[in-house]
């Protein structure tokens, strides 16, 4: 089995520096950087590889993908000879471009799915790299498939992507529908699993849902997920460790650490 | 020219995927549409155009699981405009609480708040300014918030309220100064030796808001040079917008 890498999530340069310490500690393979970024951003002076990363394409939308931020995408991805583009399975805005703060899951329909695959399979060629897609959580069951991971799979299937199981979203998501915790993981091609996404996760005040917070710890239950997947995911290359710019530096490695603990 | 879109043979379909995905999209936002949609849902889809297929794959929008995603996506929209425009907000609104979760509920319970999001400034593409990293309009709501308080309280018109404009227009030129420091869209390059607009619409007096973002007022026209007059460059934004530039309007007033 490959060796899995760890890396961490990178938004802006006041990052640089707890990630040159996190680097320095041999707590750091790679820097998934979320694109576009500043022109001076700085994450390719850290001497740690890229991998290109965007939550800034609407995948999933009727109207396509607008090229201005593809073409900031891959600029970066270019210049890092990033392996693999991870992008959302998702919706941005309600306009053919855009964005209203946070990813939409799509509706989970036939024709969707086929759009979806048309986007990804434009889009791969316009990157001239292989696409990895990754689910945001969902809240609401919607649609024709069985899940959002059924729909995750067949748009993968019939794009030829590789796929990006976000812990975080898929425990959130599994909480929030009241299903198992390693509901639908079955449904998913593991042999398409090359990276997986763990981050913190909150709880509604006064509400049983569950949201994506980046601005928190790992929890056991993802840390302990993320281990079975280590040891279940054939093709597993890398995990990522989203956790907010703003958030408690000291948090920031004493989670790498605990992920390296996770891996070996 | 977006990437994907309609497949060659399929736009009708297509539109109809546009008017479904629009359609939830703004559920999660307008509360008006959700009372509309909520009262007849049937009517919604058919007036546009949309298969009882659609209505069928649709998520239950009445369910406390939809308004717990609502209210996620509001607060993350409050956070990232409350933290630019924090002194208009407590000149806005009463009994703000002065910091955390707190403040952010009492912001996605106000009716101007919900008033914002429900309106086209934010749930479209084109009153906003280019995003920092060049990739057009559209991405931030921190333009949108602005362009949205103008419109609606006429800071830009003689008469305008006094204060709400000089703390309006003092943080949004903060915030477009800070942004000019490491933007790479062109839009932004003059301001980064900073900006200054007219205290009132008619004022010889002014504020400025200096390249290490300090704020200064009561500094008189032509005394500072090299500065991006705030008041044109909000004004030559306006013009671009669908319709042109705004008639003149009296001030709405929203209720605190």
């Amino acid at each position: 089995m490959t060796q899995i890498k760890i890396g961490a999530r990178w938004d802006i340069s006041s990052q640089n520096p707890r990630f040159a310490r996190a680097r320095d500690a041999g707590l750091l393979d790679y820097v998934e950087v979320n694109y576009p970024v500043a022109d001076n951003h700085g994450a390719d002076t850290l001497g740690l590889p890229i991998f290109a990363h965007t939550s800034n394409n609407p995948i999933a939308s009727a109207a396509g993908i607008p090229e201005p931020v593809a073409r900031a995408v891959k600029a970066g991805a270019d210049a890092s000879d990033s392996p693999w583009i991870g992008e959302h399975l998702a919706w941005l805005s309600a306009e053919d471009s855009g964005a209203l703060g946070y990813v939409f899951t799509p509706l989970l329909m036939e024709e969707f799915a086929e759009q979806a695959a048309h986007n990804a399979r434009c889009l791969a060629a316009y990157y001239g790299r292989p696409l990895a897609l990754e689910l945001a959580p969902v809240y609401c069951p919607s649609g024709e498939f069985a899940s959002e991971l059924h729909f995750l799979n067949e748009v993968a299937r019939r794009a030829g992507c590789d796929i990006i199981l976000d812990v975080a979203h898929w425990q959130i998501s599994n909480r929030n529908l009241r299903r198992p915790a390693d509901y639908g993981l079955d449904a998913l091609d593991a042999e398409r699993i090359i990276e997986i996404h763990v981050a913190g996760m909150r709880k509604s005040a006064g509400a049983p849902y569950w949201h994506d917070a980046h601005g928190m710890p790992l929890n056991d239950d993802v840390l302990a997920m993320a281990r079975r997947l280590t040891r279940c995911l054939p093709k597993l290359r890398a995990i990522t460790f989203e956790h907010a710019h703003d958030a408690p530096e000291q948090e920031f490695y004493d989670n790498l650490r605990r992920l390296r603990e996770v891996v070996s | 020219m977006n990437i994907g879109g309609a497949a060659p043979g399929a736009e009708a379909q297509s539109a109809a995927l546009r008017r479904a995905q629009a359609l939830l999209v703004r559920l999660y936002f307008s509360d008006a549409l959700q009372r509309r949609y909520l009262a007849d849902p049937e009517r919604v889809f058919a007036q546009l155009g949309l298969s009882p297929r659609f209505r069928a794959c649709f998520p239950d929008v009445g369910s406390e699981a939809f308004g717990a995603e609502c209210r996620g996506r509001r607060i993350l929209v409050a956070r990232e405009i409350a933290a630019r425009y924090a002194r208009t907000f407590e000149l806005l609104l009463e009994e703000l609480p002065e910091a955390g979760p707190l403040r952010f509920n009492h912001i996605v319970a106000s009716e101007l708040f919900c008033s914002f999001i429900a309106s086209e400034h934010f749930l479209g593409r084109s009153r906003s300014l280019p995003a920092a990293a060049g990739i057009g309009v559209g991405y931030e709501g921190v333009s949108k918030f602005f362009f949205w308080l103008d419109e609606t309280f006429g800071l830009s018109l003689p008469g305008a309220p006094g204060e709400l404009r000089i703390r309006a227009f003092a943080e949004f030129g903060r915030q477009l100064v800070a942004v000019s420091k490491f933007s790479s869209d062109a839009f932004y390059a003059g301001l980064a030796r900073g900006a200054f607009f007219r205290m009132a619409v008619e004022d010889r007096c002014c504020i400025v808001i200096t390249a290490e973002l300090a704020v200064e007022s009561g500094v008189q026209l032509g005394e500072r040079e090299g500065l991006v007059d705030l008041d044109a460059l909000v004004a030559s934004v306006k013009a671009t917008f669908p319709g042109g530039a705004p008639r003149a309007r009296p001030a709405a007033a929203l209720t605190r």
